[in-house]
């Protein structure tokens, strides 16, 4: 490959415009090109129009792969494109979503160009006199951050969605697109996506939230989040719940919050018979408030919330509920 | 697949200190690189690898399988290993190396590789979608890669028709369903599988099983070949002062939280 130079981001299609995390990637990406005075590429699987948007964002280039099909991008055609498009476009650094397709394709990618990947990043700088990307990470369900550097050129990283700020669009921007035909023959599938399902249990997004309402192992089964949803409604807020709520099928797994789940940052947030874990609080931590409800006065929960009561939450919460419904109606 | 009935699983897991203790009983060490977990930490199977293994189960209820675990470790857990053995798996293999086990996801990943090659013949190697202790998700794609075979991430169910696998992935607004022809490399997540508790049929067979423990002169073309520098490890403030409301009822202190929230203009 040539000397390494710009970065590049992996964008991915939405319905018809972008998906957000693509805007999230440029913005993160431009940041990181200009620190390094370098050009921002895009590699994207997708529609004209979308390379256009691309481009309004702040892309210089864009590589235009052939658009998936409805089912979407199949994983053993889609890693050999992109890998053809790295080695063409030679960038220091790539970045991916830690989406669905960032975590199916990244670490493939990176064993095939001898890598290093660091994977669900919350936060990237530039260290100029290094010449290197510097991505931090939480470990251990977030009880400890690593700032990392991957290793090689390009250096992968994939990118936590909603922890970037993204960028601003500005049609009649400049750039170029550059239509990219990968090579295919030596691929012989032997995998095919056979249905794509669209499953959303709330009409509200858990991660735009300002109240969430959530329940954990404490609630001990479905009846109990009825309450939770009460004191929702009240509130104007949505319910959400642990994994060991999801895991033991009390609700469904599209509410689950924390570092396998949705990322919530909301006003408020109600913490419901759950204990504390890292992984669940790397799902809420930067909630403004937090309220903890919980019978065991030592679970860690009452370490990181606001406020708290040590109780039974079928006796705390519809109490709680009436309360916040006689405030609002003052 | 290979084999007169049923296939051969091979199910990766990682041990590790419990991701549900509380925090105060980690510390950073002296070099600063590395997160330790206090003695009283209990060490046991890293969360969705017991998803990966009840999912192993489960296929082998259904069409009969061989279950094999494999493992990298600085040390010798093959009594963990023979533990995990009693949930019904057949056979467990070590690969016991502590400048290994110290490597990054791609060490592991090539590490397992290569045990994997030396085992022969198999149908599913299934792993835990990402690590408790390091979160990187890393190792299972990895892996599928240095055996040049189709993998999917973060799976949530696997079937078996006509010898052909049947997954769902999980994607951000739903799920998409693939058909692969093994072999392949999943990594389960754990919204369907629960890991079984062990029999006592299954205890005593286990126990008459013999974990075998290989070290790197048993594998081929392995080295450490670190692509990721750590340059600074950290604990995020994370203690609070909550403040308890107590009063003589639930009823009151639901009632004072309304108006303390109020008062901070939460509501």
């Amino acid at each position: 490959m040539a000397s390494p130079h710009g970065i590049l981001v992996l964008a991915e299609p939405g319905e018809e415009r972008l998906a957000s995390i693509s805007l999230e990637l440029v913005g993160a990406g431009r940041r990181l090109a200009d620190a390094a005075g370098e050009p921002l590429f895009a590699v994207l699987a997708g529609l004209d129009a979308q390379a256009q948007e691309l481009l309004a964002a702040g892309v210089d280039r864009v590589y235009l792969l052939p658009a998936p099909a409805p089912t979407g991008y199949l994983l053993e055609t889609m890693l050999p494109a992109v890998e053809q498009v790295v080695r063409a476009a030679s960038p220091r650094a790539m970045l991916l979503g830690h989406t669905a397709c960032g975590k199916d394709l990244a670490p493939r990618l990176a064993v095939r160009l001898g890598v290093g990947l660091v994977t669900d990043a919350c936060a990237l700088a530039y260290d100029a006199a290094a010449g290197e990307v510097v991505a931090s990470k939480p470990i251990f369900g977030g009880l400890a951050i690593a700032e990392q550097v991957p290793l090689g050129a390009p250096q992968l990283v994939t990118v936590r969605p909603k922890s970037q700020e993204p960028a601003e669009p500005q049609p009649g921007r400049g750039g170029e697109i550059v239509r990219f035909e990968p090579d295919l023959a030596g691929v012989a599938p032997r995998s095919r996506v056979v249905e794509r399902v669209r499953e959303r249990a709330t009409a509200k997004r858990l991660e735009d939230a300002e109240v969430v309402v959530a329940g954990g192992r404490g609630v001990g089964g479905p009846e109990g989040f009825r309450y939770l949803e009460e004191l929702a409604e009240v509130l104007g807020g949505v319910v959400g719940a642990s994994r060991v709520a999801v895991d033991s099928g009390w609700v469904p797994s599209e509410l689950q919050i924390g570092l396998t789940g949705k990322i919530t940052s909301p006003k408020l947030y109600v913490a419901v018979g759950i204990s504390g874990a890292m992984q669940h609080m790397a799902g809420c931590a930067n909630a403004r408030t937090i309220v903890a409800i919980n019978t065991d006065p030592t679970a860690p929960i009452f370490e990181k919330a606001h406020l708290g009561i040590v109780g039974d939450f079928r006796q705390i919460l519809p109490a709680l509920t009436a309360a916040c419904r006689a405030l609002r109606e003052r | 697949m290979p084999g007169g009935g049923g296939m051969r699983i091979i199910v990766c897991l990682k041990r590790v200190p419990d991701p549900e203790a509380p925090a105060s009983l980690f510390r950073i060490d002296e070099t600063g690189q590395r997160l330790v977990a206090a003695r009283s930490v209990p060490r046991l199977t890293s969360t969705y690898d017991e998803s990966a293994l009840e999912a192993a189960l489960q296929l082998k209820d259904q069409h009969g399988a061989q279950v094999t675990l494999l493992s990298l470790a600085g040390e010798d857990v093959s009594e963990w290993l023979q533990e995990t053995l009693a949930t019904g798996a057949d056979e467990a293999v070590l690969v016991q190396d502590a400048e290994l086990a110290e490597g990054d996801s791609f060490v592991t990943a090539a590490v397992l590789a290569s045990a994997i090659r030396k085992l022969g013949a198999y149908d599913l190697v299934l792993c835990g979608r990402q690590a408790s202790d390091t979160d990187a998700g890393i190792v299972g794609p990895a892996l599928a890669e240095y055996l040049g075979v189709p993998s999917a991430a973060v799976v949530r169910r696997v079937a078996v028709q006509d010898g052909r696998l049947r997954l769902e992935r999980v994607l951000e607004d739903g799920y998409e369903v693939l058909e692969m022809a093994p072999p392949a490399v999943l990594t389960i997540t754990s919204e369907c599988y629960q890991l079984r508790y062990a029999t006592m049929a299954n205890i005593m067979a286990a126990s008459a099983k013999e974990v075998a423990v290989w070290t790197r002169a048993d594998l081929d073309g392995v080295t450490v070949d670190r692509r990721t520098r750590q340059r600074r490890l950290y604990l995020p403030e994370q203690r609070r002062a909550c403040e308890l409301i107590t009063a003589d009822s639930p009823e009151e202190a639901a009632q004072r939280l309304a108006q303390a929230l109020r008062a901070r203009g939460v509501i």
